[in-house]
């Protein structure tokens, strides 16, 4: 399960590092368009917002997996090691349920950019498209974070490696 | 219970959530979930809360990834090497040349790479080693080094400016415009520091030699890459050339192009930025979630208008209040990261700044500066962890010491910001106001 919920995060990771490398592409083609050919690319922006949905949240899943999120770690030096497992435990338990209310209510939105068409102004882009970026990104993350907590709770009772 | 009561207890809540090592998105967002149910009910809170994630991506944050790109790269390829070459060869010949060179160098490349942490990781690996053989004493070497890295986040580009600008619905040119000034000031306060202890103790950095002006002119040439992606990034917006995103993209292709053409960057390296540009983004883009839901609940507590109603009942001084919003910032600054500080107390405080009569601007400036002495200061001072992490044979308390001097620089820009709030506004009153 563990190996099938990486794979996954490095799957979409991989496709956020497309997303990035397109923003960079589309934002040099639309800035050299535009001032050698007065030629800019009709509905850039709505272009980058989508890419930007990819880049910002596809990456969320490997990012907790390398855990990259930002915590206080300042009670660690105060109290013992079995403390911080538990606080580390509970940290985690927090960032599930999170996650997890936040991926309920994402849903409902979603289905409403299906329900009534909705799109984007210029490139009549479905709105569906980003928001399913956004989702996907949102509920892999909800099982990664399911790793961790099975790897902390692992390092709570067995005392196993800390991460 | 009153909504500014449930405000109070939410931030008593959030304090608490972070010390027990809650990852701040989350300790955010769930403050903010339920203190918005409390107030507004459970089906309008969730309503707020569901919808939060797909409103975060506005054209105006794609500057997020393209700058820590652009900043990644220029870490990778060598150009901090070359750069504190050509800062040493500015310095030569002087006692303290070497931290004085770094503070140069941190000064430029902190403006690309627009992180303090990676620009001290980086001099602490450079400089520290280098100042080390020539005998320097380890306080000045460290505390040079952890004080330079500071500068990353004042000078733009600056990724803190940007989430400030985000957060406070702010102009990012503007924001860089206004971090110029007092960015370079607080670097030639450091060099003034680094001269100034090292003629009161001047065994702690030994003479150096001086280097004939041709050698100089030749290693100072070597920072026309940095000097290019500063031009577009920065030089871009303020001749109105591109958007922020558009002069983030830019300079990230740029900084891609010159790093393959220096021949010290391999694919290898190009894939390893684009996976720590993903992972910082995605670990920024988690903390903003919870920090929009939280500005939401913060927003519904009339929080912000009941700190107004109490300075006006107490009739305190517009300067009387800053410089008890600064202390408590340089307070929050030793436990709190500076992203978490930064989104949390924005929807609080700017309502009363801007209440009292101050520029935005300039309190974003202000607001960062103090910001950035947080990151020296014990028991948090990521900065000094990061030398420290790098550096294990050197005690803490040595980095600390050698921090001092330096924290005195930090106080005499944040009374020259308060005496003259134009060091800040002039430029983006010449370039984009008037």
């Amino acid at each position: 399960m563990t190996f099938v919920i990486s794979a996954a995060a490095r799957a979409l990771s991989r496709i956020a590092a497309v997303f990035l490398l397109g923003m960079v592409a589309l934002n040099v083609a639309d800035v050299a368009l535009r001032s050698g050919f007065n030629a800019p690319i009709f509905g850039t922006y709505e272009i980058i917002e989508l890419f930007l949905a990819a880049v910002a949240f596809l990456a969320i899943p490997e990012a907790f997996l390398h855990d990259k999120h930002i915590a206080i770690e300042l009670i660690d030096q105060v109290v013992p090691p079995w403390v911080v497992d538990m606080l580390r435990v509970f940290g985690t338990l927090c960032v599930l349920a999170f996650l997890g209310l936040l991926t309920w209510h994402m849903v409902q939105p979603a289905l409403d950019y299906i329900e009534f068409s909705e799109v984007t102004m210029d490139l009549s882009i479905p709105l569906i498209w980003k928001a399913g970026l956004i989702l996907a990104g949102v509920a892999v993350s909800c099982l990664a974070v399911c790793v961790i907590l099975a790897r902390d709770v692992s390092t709570l009772l067995k005392g196993g490696p800390r991460p | 219970m009153t909504p500014q009561l449930i405000g109070a207890y939410g931030m008593v809540a959030l304090i608490l959530l972070t010390f027990l090592r809650v990852p701040l998105g989350a300790a955010m967002g769930l403050v903010g979930l339920v203190g918005y149910a409390l107030i507004d009910g459970w089906d309008k809170a969730f309503i707020v809360f569901g919808t939060t994630p797909y409103s975060l991506t506005a054209y105006s944050f794609s500057v997020l990834p393209l700058f820590i790109l652009m900043g990644a790269v220029a870490s990778r390829s060598g150009m901090s090497q070359e750069l504190f070459v050509a800062a040493n060869a500015l310095f030569a010949g002087r006692r303290g040349a070497l931290p004085m060179a770094t503070i140069g160098a941190c000064a430029g490349f902190g403006a690309i790479s627009g992180s303090s942490l990676a620009t001290a990781a980086t001099f602490t690996q450079i400089a520290v080693p280098e100042m080390r053989r020539y005998g320097y004493d380890e306080r000045l070497a460290t505390g040079s080094v952890a004080a330079g890295g500071t500068l990353g986040i004042l000078i733009p580009p600056s990724v803190i400016m940007v989430i400030y600008a985000l957060a406070a619905e702010e102009s990012v040119p503007e924001l860089f415009a206004a971090g110029m000034i007092p960015g370079l000031l607080l670097a030639s306060l450091f060099v003034v520091t680094i001269w100034v202890v090292v003629k009161l103790r001047p065994e702690w950095a030994p003479p150096s030699e001086k280097m004939p002006w041709n050698e100089r002119i030749r290693a100072a040439t070597a920072m026309w890459k940095l000097a290019l992606l500063f031009g577009l990034a920065v030089g871009g917006i303020y001749t109105g050339w591109f958007s922020p995103t558009e002069a983030a993209g830019v300079a990230s292709f740029a900084a891609i192009i010159i790093a393959f053409a220096s021949g010290k960057f391999s694919l290898n390296d190009f894939f390893a930025c684009l996976g720590e540009t993903l992972r910082t983004t995605a670990m920024l883009m988690f903390i903003i979630v919870g920090a929009w839901v939280f500005a939401y609940f913060v927003v519904q507590t009339r929080l912000p208008v009941g700190l107004v109603d109490v300075v006006r009942y107490l009739d305190l001084p517009p300067t009387g209040v800053i410089l008890l919003i600064l202390v408590f910032y340089i307070i929050l600054g030793c436990v709190l990261e500076s992203v978490a500080i930064i989104l949390v107390t924005v929807p609080v405080f700017l309502p009363l700044v801007v209440a009292l009569g101050y520029d935005p601007v300039w309190y974003g400036v202000l607001m960062v500066v103090v910001v950035e002495v947080g990151l020296i200061t014990p028991p948090v001072g990521l900065n000094i962890f990061v030398i420290r992490a790098q550096l294990p044979d050197i005690e803490l308390g040595t980095v600390f010491r050698g921090i001092v001097p330096f924290l005195a620089a930090d106080a005499v820009l944040i009374f020259l910001l308060l005496v003259f709030p134009e060091l800040a506004l002039w430029l983006p009153e010449v370039l984009f106001r008037s």
